[in-house]
């Protein structure tokens, strides 16, 4: 199973991420609440999948993606998007996103998700 | 360079190759043996001449044998005489051709001497050159017992010489020698002569300048050595060693080069021979392969480029025959039957293909990379975009018009990311689920599947992506037929249940647009007044209307605020006359005849007639209800009044008798957790007709709790509160006052928000909301067009729910508080007069 960082400025919502990752067998080693963070924690705990809100204060989720994505090409992210609006999560795949949850957030959704993600890094 | 000219620089190229390797071989093999052959041939004849000299030395031998070993020689050498001199030597002189005749006593000494020109014919005096050869103990002296003949060679001076030489002794040959007799001749060039003349072969002694270097004759050895003079002569040297093989004679025989030059020739009319013979064939060879070959190939040829060019596969090469080319022209033909065969099979196929995809039902195309429909696709395709499809954006054929810009770039941008995607077959599909569907088209919808087919071998012709079109326009109706069923279902099952509320509901609606409008046209202060006034009530049925689910009056209803508030926001000014005509523009009175013709047709016409009790106006009960008051007091009369105003009164939680379902499928479509509406008390006997209004305008407080107050599921999870939300309705009776407390458990009002709105939508100042505490906060949610939501919807949103609450509770003399609980819930209290 994975070793997972969760980035949402929502504590509550890190919280219920936590407890679905954890329902699913996956390790959180992790979290931020903002992109500073999240780049800072992801060169630290090097997490084998990171879950990413867009909407955050200061670096928003797209840019901290980029800014992830450009050291550490190999990141794994998941894209949390509570929009809805599928050109954010296209934005996102294409700044290097591997996945996508579409709030509101289930225990199905988020398992699948990170299956699908650990599964296109092995396809490489 | 064609296969003709080929042919001839290969068979030319063969025969100058043969030629030189034939010359090579010749000079080689051929040439070479000869010269060997001529080697031999000199050495031999080198050594014949050797052995002619030999023969003529041992000539001399016998000679000297024959004069030594004689009486009279003896004699004279023991007493020396002129006699014998006489006698035997001067004419032994020129018979046996000697040049010289010595005779020696035991120790070398010369006892007789004498020299004679063979040519002159006359005698010559004695060189010292023979005393080399006659020192003690020399080979030339015979002091032994040995008697047999002996001859040598020996060298006199430059001159060398044959010598044959014999001890002096008796006739028999016994006794001891008195002394050696020497018998020379010298190898004069006519002596040579001579000899050459017998054995047919030039001898002579060489010269030094005969071979290379004054050294060279040094280097003779009596092996004899070859040297080749020139072009036609040939020479043979051989050493004759002297008796005391120091010194040594060099023979030289010369020969003419015959047998060599016997060779050349041969080798060059073997040559000649064989470029006259390939001067001959090649022509001939030539002719014959273009005949039997080239001609039948070039018109092969030509046969298969006519075929091919024209792509008549029906046609045959000509020039079927036994040999290899006609075989060739056969299995040709055999190949393009075959084609023939399998171009028929191919179109039959494609044809079958074709029909199949044609007639499938489903539009199937492919896209290329530019993200352009390909050019081939189904039949189908082209009824769905009404046209040829070929070349067209994938993207303006699903999103055409302005409107759908955005649409279309995300089409485009998404086909672009799944096109330049690698083999990441997961992140494909991601990117495949989130590109539309579903879409709208003309006046069906297409429903649209997304193959990944990738790079197949025929990708000039198909696509990487395969798309599938399905008209699904036939079902969505369908679905939406069956969606209004249901919907007439239940507002027909509704009206059965409560086909009072329902006439009492079109009744009162039917009052309002009737006569109520007009009085507020009139009554009104102002436009804006009276059109918040209508737009109030009109919410206010739309909400009774949603409660007995006539969704077709509510969907109408809803229209009709909008335009009328649209009305207001474009004129603005305070022009009744206007809204008076908009308002009956909109014919406001037939707004629900739809939902009630369908009802007509399931209950019959009688449906909004018939009635169990006789129908009695209100006013007429009423005025009954007073008459009986003005009756003389008694029994009878009391239980006459009691019994009149029994007719109308009913217990107050009548009055919410269809909240608790109306709630319940609110929250379903709210996709709220909700258990249900939880009534409690309001046993007691009121009037009804006096709180219909209250009805209608306690269902937006309902609503409220329901769109605003209650979070979602998952908020409840996170905030630890039960997944259900609770909304109540308690209904109390003290000291003549009738106190309704609706609540819910949700999340409560955001002051924060609510002071944003209220600045916002300039309900007040900075300054005058610094001064409000909670209750005036709250209290502000009653002001008409009051929200915080942003949109609105059928349900709630725009402002006039609680406006209409306080309304009616002020028209009933009541009062209405908000208690907010954050975190916890909101509950309304009102309060109304018993």
């Amino acid at each position: 199973m994975a070793n997972v960082m969760i980035v949402d400025d929502a504590m509550i919502v890190r919280k219920h991420l936590t407890t679905m990752l954890q329902n699913e067998g996956h390790t959180v080693v992790a979290e931020a609440s903002h992109g500073l963070q999240a780049y800072c924690n992801y060169e630290r705990y090097r997490p084998d999948v990171v879950t990413m809100d867009v909407n955050m204060p200061g670096m928003n989720g797209l840019e901290t993606i980029e800014k992830i994505i450009k050291d550490f090409p190999d990141a794994r992210i998941v894209v949390v998007s509570a929009f809805g609006t599928k050109t954010v999560i296209l934005d996102a795949l294409q700044r290097g996103a591997k996945n996508y949850i579409l709030k509101p957030i289930s225990q199905e959704k988020v398992a699948q998700a990170v299956k699908e993600a650990l599964a296109a890094e092995c396809e490489q | 360079m064609n296969l003709r000219k080929k042919t001839l620089c290969l068979v030319s190229l063969a025969f100058l190759i043969m030629i030189l390797t034939v010359a090579l071989l010749a000079r080689e093999l051929l040439l070479e043996k000869f010269a060997r052959m001529e080697q031999d041939n000199v050495r031999e004849n080198t050594f014949r001449a050797v052995a002619a000299l030999q023969a003529n030395m041992q000539d001399l031998g016998n000679m000297s044998m024959d004069y030594a070993a004689w009486n009279d020689t003896r004699d004279f050498m023991d007493s020396p005489n002129q006699e014998y001199i006489d006698a035997n030597i001067d004419s032994a002189m020129p018979n046996f051709r000697l040049n010289l005749l010595l005779m020696l006593d035991r120790n070398g000494k010369l006892v007789f001497g004498r020299g004679w020109d063979l040519e002159e014919k006359k005698e010559v005096n004695i060189t010292d050159d023979w005393k080399k050869y006659a020192y003690e103990r020399s080979p030339l002296l015979r002091n032994g017992e040995d008697r047999e003949p002996a001859s040598a060679l020996l060298c006199l001076g430059d001159m060398p010489a044959l010598a044959g030489y014999y001890p002096i002794v008796a006739n028999d040959k016994s006794g001891l020698s008195r002394g050696t007799l020497v018998m020379v001749r010298y190898l004069e060039p006519a002596m040579l002569k001579d000899l050459s003349r017998t054995i047919y072969l030039p001898v002579r002694l060489a010269q030094p300048d005969d071979l290379d270097g004054p050294d060279s004759l040094s280097r003779i050895t009596r092996e004899p050595t070859v040297n080749v003079v020139g072009a036609n002569e040939i020479a043979g040297y051989v050493r004759v060693p002297d008796l005391l093989g120091s010194e040594a004679a060099i023979i030289r025989v010369q020969l003419p080069r015959n047998i060599y030059n016997e060779g050349m020739q041969s080798v060059l009319y073997l040559l000649m021979s064989l470029v006259a013979i390939g001067l001959l064939y090649i022509p001939i060879a030539l002719f014959l392969l273009d005949r039997l070959a080239l001609q039948k190939l070039q018109r092969l040829m030509a046969d298969i480029l006519s075929i091919s060019s024209a792509q008549r596969w029906a046609a045959r090469v000509r020039g079927e025959s036994g040999d290899e080319i006609g075989l060739l022209a056969r299995a040709i033909n055999h190949m393009l039957a075959m084609l023939e065969f399998s171009l028929g099979k191919l179109r039959d196929s494609n044809e079958a293909m074709e029909n199949l995809l044609n007639n499938a039902g489903q539009g199937f195309l492919t896209l290329g990379r530019n993200l352009q429909v390909q050019t081939q696709y189904s039949m189908e395709c082209e009824r769905l975009f009404g046209g040829e499809i070929s070349g067209r954006k994938f993207s303006e054929l699903i999103y055409p018009g302005e409107e759908n810009k955005e649409n279309r770039q995300f089409v485009d941008r998404a086909l672009t990311m799944v096109a330049e995607n690698g083999a990441d077959k997961v992140r494909r599909r991601i990117i495949l689920e989130l590109l539309p569907q579903e879409v709208p088209l003309g006046s069906t919808t297409i429903g649209i599947g997304y193959r990944w087919v990738g790079h197949t071998r025929s990708q000039e012709e198909f696509g990487p992506l395969m798309v599938v079109l399905t008209d699904i326009g036939h079902t969505r109706q369908l679905e939406k037929q069956l969606e209004q069923e249901k919907a007439v279902l239940k507002m027909a099952v509704k009206a059965a249940m409560d086909p009072q509320g329902l006439r009492d509901a079109l009744e009162g609606y039917q009052t309002f647009c009737r006569e109520e409008i007009a009085e507020i046209l009139s009554g009104a202060e102002s436009a804006v007044d009276a059109s918040s006034r209508i737009l109030s009530s009109l919410h206010s049925y739309k909400g009774l209307f949603g409660q007995l689910e006539m969704t077709h009056t509510v969907q109408q209803l809803h229209e009709a605020e909008t335009a009328l508030l649209q009305q207001r926001t474009e004129s603005g000014d305070n022009n009744k006359e206007a809204l008076g005509v908009v308002a009956a523009g909109l014919e406001l009175s037939r707004l629900p005849q739809r939902d009630v013709e369908t009802l007509q047709n399931i209950y019959g016409e009688g449906f909004f007639h018939r009635q169990e009790y006789a129908m009695v106006p209100l006013a007429k009960l009423r005025a009954v209800e007073q008459q009986a008051t003005g009756l003389p007091p008694g029994e009878t009369t009391e239980a006459l009044l009691l019994e009149l105003r029994r007719l109308n009164h009913r217990p107050f939680r009548d009055l919410l008798r269809h909240y608790p379902e109306y709630t319940r499928s609110l929250a379903e479509r709210l996709h709220k957790p909700f258990a249900g509406l939880e009534i409690e008390g309001g046993e007691f006997l009121v009037d009804l007709s006096l709180y219909r209004g209250l009805t209608k305008v306690l269902l937006h407080i309902i609503r409220n709790a329901l769109d605003h107050g209650l979070e979602t599921e998952q908020e409840r999870q996170q905030a630890g509160k039960p997944e259900t939300g609770r909304i109540y309705c308690r209904i109390e009776w003290h000291n003549n006052e009738i106190i309704l407390y609706i609540g819910d458990d949700g999340r409560g009002i955001n002051m924060q928000e609510l002071r944003q709105t209220a600045l916002e939508g300039g309900f007040c100042s900075a300054s005058e909301l610094a001064v409000m505490d909670e209750a005036a906060l709250t209290g502000l949610l009653f002001r008409e067009r009051f929200s915080t939501r942003k949109e609105s919807s059928l349900l709630s949103g725009r402002g006039l729910g609680l406006s209409a609450v306080q309304r009616e509770v002020g028209r009933l003399r009541g009062r209405v508080f908000i208690h907010n609980r954050p975190g916890r819930g909101t509950e309304f209290e009102i309060r109304l007069p018993g």
